[in-house]
């Protein structure tokens, strides 16, 4: 099998699951002060107390766009892979079926609401030119949207460049320069996060 | 989370042609499984201290009932109502120990009421948490006239979610205050409302000055609220518990007008609202 027909079933296999390392925790309560309605059989809902994530995710993304900005101006359609390493916090707990997560694999994904990650990323443009390689340092916003800066390489010609993108949800916006010119892209990203989450 | 279902959408994508790219496009636009959506948000399933078996009992000419009212990683909270059962009885909590993983911890009661008393027992819970204790006890030292008696409470340490409720309306401005408000019970025939009033202007007092709609099958009855006589310096908080004889659910939510009385002279109605979230699942019942 060739390896682009393996890409799909390996993301698949792998896609849009978390692993809890705990059995949930506590939540976040004054203990120490005594309830507003000392009377009323009831316990105070605790403030949850968050969750702490790893996360690996592969993706796949499509970009159409402009290249050789600064030289030779032209339409660009490329695609990619990346695979992204990142920590993150949430300040929601999940719940899996509407119980306490228990430690193990689930098929659900969780998102981190903050977070730094590393990304690794390689683009096939529709010419015989592979390239560039690049490695973000990103910076996740908000569950669904991230911005990263990184330095790239190009391996036809060995030149070393910078690349930039910005992603809400699945759309990906993406720029990179080298000395012999840049591009700048739009398009869809397709990610599938594993995550292994610690109620914090 | 719209997006949280990448994975089965792909699947499904991959496995029913024609265009599986397009099919996955799709199926991560429109959602297969937006359970994690929902508007705001209803307590989450936490770890909680409960008691174990039912905590009513006589002991003595008193009886004593007991029940968690908090519980977090920094130890539980403990309720203890102490009623004479005979005029002549005056019964006393002395003392109280909760013993919990082997651990002694001792606290002293703090009177809330008449017949109520507080037991904070402050421990790593956190940790006894995730070391798997999930039992404990609590000895409660009792005075009912004769020789000192030891009552022991059973408590187990479980997850769940305390309710399911979900306010219906963000913060709100009446007059010189802001209020919030927050559900802190929703069960069959009954709701608890906990109001947090904050000063949105320097010297502002507020005064509970009732609710303002008549009481109706859906509205229900006020069963527990601050006193109408008494003025309150901000922040504080008020607690309002309603008896209901209709569920409320994400179609027939619940709503209440709350009668706020400002340092300005001026009454202000402050409307409440509790509601089930709706969960939309495609596929599902």
């Amino acid at each position: 099998m060739r390896a682009g027909a393996a890409l799909p079933w390996l993301l698949v296999g792998t896609a849009c699951i978390h692993f809890d390392r705990d059995s949930g925790a506590p939540g976040l309560a004054d203990v120490a002060r005594p309830p507003d309605a000392p009377g009323l059989r009831l316990v105070e809902p605790a403030q949850r107390p968050g969750e702490t994530l790893v996360l690996l995710t592969p993706g796949v993304f499509l970009l159409g766009g402009a290249r050789g900005l600064g030289h030779d101006l032209r339409g660009m359609g490329t695609y990619g892979a990346e695979l992204s390493l990142e920590w993150g916090t949430r300040a929601d707990n999940h719940d899996d079926d509407g119980e306490l997560p228990r430690r193990g694999w689930r098929p659900d994904v969780v998102l981190p609401d903050r977070g730094w990650g590393l990304t690794l990323a390689g683009h096939f443009f529709d010419g015989p030119e592979v390239g560039p390689i690049s490695l973000e340092l990103r910076r996740r916003l908000s569950d669904l949207s991230l911005i990263g800066l990184g330095p790239s390489y190009q391996p036809t010609n060995h030149q070393a460049g910078a690349l930039a993108s910005a992603q809400w949800g699945p759309f990906l916006l993406r720029a990179g320069y080298a000395r012999e010119g840049g591009f700048v892209g739009a398009g869809l990203d397709l990610f599938y996060p594993m995550a292994w989450v610690r109620t914090r | 989370m719209l997006f949280s279902l990448a994975g089965p959408c792909t699947l499904a994508a991959f496995v029913s042609p024609p265009g599986p790219l397009l099919a996955c496009l799709l199926a991560l636009l429109v959602g297969c499984d937006t359970r994690q959506w929902r508007p705001t948000l209803p307590p989450a399933h936490l770890a909680y201290w409960r008691v174990a078996q039912p905590a009513a009992r006589s002991v003595g000419c008193a009886s004593v009932d007991a029940w968690v009212s908090k519980s977090g990683k920094a130890g539980l909270g403990l309720t203890v109502e102490l009623r004479p059962r005979e005029p002549a009885c005056s019964p006393r909590l002395g003392g109280a120990t909760l013993v919990v993983a082997g651990q002694r911890v001792s606290t002293v009661p703090v009177r809330t009421g008449a017949e109520h008393h507080y037991l904070p027992f402050l421990f790593d819970n956190d940790r006894a948490w995730r070391a798997g204790v999930r039992d404990a006890h609590v000895e409660l030292l009792l005075d009912t006239g004769g020789p000192a008696i030891t009552a022991t409470i059973a408590l187990h340490q479980l997850g769940l979610q305390p309710h399911d409720g979900v306010v219906g309306q963000e913060e709100t401005q009446a007059g010189c205050a802001r209020v919030d408000a927050e559900v802190l019970d929703l069960r069959e025939g009954r709701v608890v409302l906990r109001l947090h009033l904050q000063s949105a202007q320097a010297g502002c007092r507020v005064r509970f000055a009732g609710i303002s709609s008549e009481r109706t099958a859906r509205t229900g009855r006020l069963d527990v609220a601050p006193p109408t006589d008494r003025w309150y310096s901000l922040p504080t908080r008020w607690v309002l518990s309603f008896a209901l004889e209709q569920a409320v659910s994400a179609k027939q939510p619940w709503g209440k007008e709350v009668l706020v009385a400002t340092s300005d002279g001026k009454t202000h109605p402050v409307a409440v609202g509790v509601s089930r979230p709706f969960y939309f699942r495609l596929g599902s019942p």
